[in-house]
Formats: C-alpha cells, structure tokens, sequence
C-alpha cells in the first residue's frame, strides 16, 4: 500500500489504516456521519493522516476535498501525530492581552515547526488553545500535563530544554540498567 | 418585460431578471469578482457589486437583487463607492503582485482598480500577501493560492459541470485557502475530468493550465453522484 503522497506505508501508518478501516465498517454511508467519523479517528490515532482521509471519502462516497475541507475548518483536528510532550499554548482572551502570542511565536522558532504541527523527533508538538482556566497566570503555556504561568519569551528555551535534558537522562540511565 | 433605470439609463428588462447581470449586459460596469450566472445561488462573497436603490435604506449587493418593474438604481454613489473601497482595499491587501502574473492586464482585480480610481497597493492599510506554495498535483492544471481572492468561482463552475466540485476552501478566516487535496486523475469515482472548467472561469490566474495539458480534453461524464450511489 502506498500512501497520500505515493510513498510507501510506514508499520505505523498500516496499523491506523486497518483500524480505520474496521471503525468505517461501523458508519453508514450518509455524509452527516462525516465528523462522526473524523472525531472517532482522531479520539483514536490522536491526527488525520492525509490517507485516512481518502479512505473516509471513500466510505462516504465524498470527493477527497470536501473530506479536507471540513476536517480543515475546525480546530479541534490534527493533521500531525501529536509529539510525546503536546506544548499548549493559551491565546485566551487575558493571555491574549498579555502577551500570549509571542510566546507562541517563540515556540514555533525554537521548535522550528508552526503551530499545529510535530518536531520530526516526535518530541515536540505546538497548539494554541482556548483559555486554560488560570488567567491570573497569564500569559500561560502547558508542556505536556504541566501548566507555565507568567510565561516569558527568555523562559521558552529553558522549558524545551529541561524536556530533552530528562529524556536523555531517562534514556542513559535505561542504558545503565541494560548494561548493569 | 419591465422598465427600470440605471444612472439615468432607461431600460428595457425582464421581470425577475438579475440586477447586476442586467447592468453588465447593457455596458453599465459595476465591480464584481464573484457572480456567476450559471450558478443557482449568488455567493455574494466580494462584496464589491454595491448599488443604491431608490426606497431602500442602505446600499444592497447587486448580484443578489432581481429587478422589478419602476426600479431606479445609481451605481456610482458615494456610499456604494465606500464600500467598494474598503472591500478592494482588503482584498488587495492580501493578494500577492508579481511582475510575471499571467493575468496582469486582463486581471478582474486591475478593472475594478481602474474603475474605483485606486491603485493596487492601495493605503492605509498594510499589505500581508499572504506566503502560499503554488501546488502543482493537479493532473491539468496548477493552483497559486497567493493569487487567489476566494470568490468561489471555480468551485461552482466544477460542481456545476462535473455534479460535486474537486475543489475546496479549506482552512477558515483568514487563513482560508483553495485547495486541490486529494485530486486525483486515476479513475477514481471522483477524478479530475480535466475540463479546465475552474482555470477559465477563475478571474485572477489563480489557477493556470499546465504547459501541456493538451491532453486534458475535458470530455469526462461527470464525477459519479453521491447521492445515486447509494450504499
Ligand atoms: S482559484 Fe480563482 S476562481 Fe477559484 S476561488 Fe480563487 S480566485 Fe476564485
Ligand atoms: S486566558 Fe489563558 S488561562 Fe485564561
Ligand atoms: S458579485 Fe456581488 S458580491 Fe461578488
């Protein structure tokens, strides 16, 4: 099998296929079951990959594009697997007026990756949400389960970098312990 | 038939007909990028198609109004001439210009500049061209999203000829762009029929034929029909 951009499946992409395939078998083919459908696949998978899109236009007997048109439309798809450590950051309204877009901007630039999308080491991914419910905090970024207050752009780096220091740290000491 | 007035111009027209088609066909120009005759409903999104009518309280959109019979239109006044203006100036505020736009000369956007009297790059407002990547997938044709000015033409000429449309608006807001995702040319039920129908109707060169898309006659029988497929 081959995918959206003609290269060949990785071992993770062919497993999400199957599934969605199997998951499809459960919708009738009505159009109303369009968001149904993407909501499970992603609850599931975690994005929409561009060939799970062509296999749920498909299903639905829908042009490929009206498939990506309304799965674009909505904020709460992904179009990127998430990265083990999701970097939320709040544009709320009081994160908003304090700031909140240049920290997002910060991210994007150490990261390299717009928001909405995962670094290629899977480490990272960037998302703007809607407020966290700590405006007092603001502006407020959450790295994984972790919620930032009064975050600062000179505070970006640091955060980035206590992530890759512990994962190195984890992976040397499962080394030790290999070796030992 | 019934008779109406425009700028002073008496004419001669059918009930029901559209006003700005109606203009249009009797040389009276009103700015438009959007309106589409073929198409069942007006899209209404340039909002660039302004008139006055007389009784009416505020400017309306010509392409949606159908005239009746006693109705005195101005196109030229200074209210429709403000709204005008500002939709132009957003629309150009983000529409990339470069010297080498096949449309340049014949581009919709250049007529309406030189009948609002404004310039393409008009202030105050700053320009954001917006930084899209030309697709070139399309089996017959590429898309430059940068040129595009979201009037929907393409889309509803494609649906029109082909019974569903390969085109799309993805995204939202400003981000909006047109896209080609997942247009395919292998005999899928839904394959690019190679009309070229989007590249002729599309007023900005958004959307430009391959070099050699000889071979895209156009002779297709329509994409198949979601509905009568059933299930
Ligand atoms: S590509 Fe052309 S016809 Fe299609 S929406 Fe954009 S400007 Fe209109
Ligand atoms: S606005 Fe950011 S936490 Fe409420
Ligand atoms: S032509 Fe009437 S709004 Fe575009």
């Amino acid at each position: 099998m081959e995918n959206a951009a003609g290269e060949a499946l990785t071992a993770e992409e062919g497993a999400i296929l199957a599934d969605v395939a199997r998951r499809l078998a459960a919708f009738d083919r009505e159009r109303a079951n369009l968001i149904p459908i993407l909501q499970t696949i992603q609850n599931t998978h975690g994005y929409l990959a561009p060939a799970v899109l062509q296999l749920v236009a498909r299903h639905l007997r829908l042009p490929p594009s009206q498939v990506y048109g309304v799965a674009t439309f909505y904020n709460q798809f992904r179009f990127h697997p998430p990265g083990r450590n999701p970097i939320r950051v709040c544009m709320g309204t009081a994160c908003h007026v304090r700031g909140g877009d240049i920290i997002l901007e910060n991210f994007e630039r150490k990261l390299e990756i717009p928001e909405g999308q995962t670094t290629p080491d899977r480490e990272f991914s960037i998302e703007r949400v809607a407020c966290v419910g700590c405006c007092a905090l603001a502006p407020v970024a959450c790295v994984g389960e972790t919620v930032h207050g009064h975050m600062a752009p000179s505070k970006v780096e640091g955060l980035i970098l206590q992530v890759r220091i512990a994962r190195e740290r984890a992976e040397r000491e499962k080394k030790d312990h290999a070796d030992s | 038939m019934i008779r109406i007035e425009v700028d002073g111009t008496p004419l001669e027209v059918a009930e029901g007909s559209n006003l700005l088609a109606t203009c249009l066909a009797a040389g009276i120009y009103i700015p438009n990028l959007c309106y589409m005759a073929e198409s069942p409903e007006p899209f209404a999104g340039c909002r660039l198609c302004f008139v006055e009518i007389q009784g009416q309280p505020a400017p309306v959109t010509a392409c949606t109004v159908a005239v009746t019979d006693g109705m005195v239109v101005h196109t030229a006044t200074a209210p429709v001439r403000r709204l005008q203006q500002s939709a132009f100036r957003l629309l150009v505020s983000a529409h990339q210009i470069t010297a080498d736009c096949p449309a340049h000369k014949r581009c919709a956007l250049q007529q309406v500049a030189r009948h609002l009297q404004m310039g393409l790059k008009p202030k105050p407002l700053e320009r954001v061209p917006r930084e899209l990547e030309i697709d070139t997938s399309p089996p017959c044709f590429d898309l430059h999203p940068a040129r595009c000015v979201l009037c929907g033409k393409c889309l509803r000429a494609c649906q029109e000829r082909n019974g569903s449309s390969l085109l799309t608006f993805a995204r939202r807001g400003i981000q909006t762009v047109i896209s080609a995702q997942g247009l395919s040319a292998d005999g899928q039920e839904f394959t690019c029929e190679g009309c070229l129908a989007c590249a002729a109707v599309c007023p900005v060169s958004a959307i430009t034929p391959k070099a050699d898309s000889g071979h895209c006659a156009g002779e297709g029988q329509g994409h198949a029909d979601p509905q009568a497929a059933g299930s």
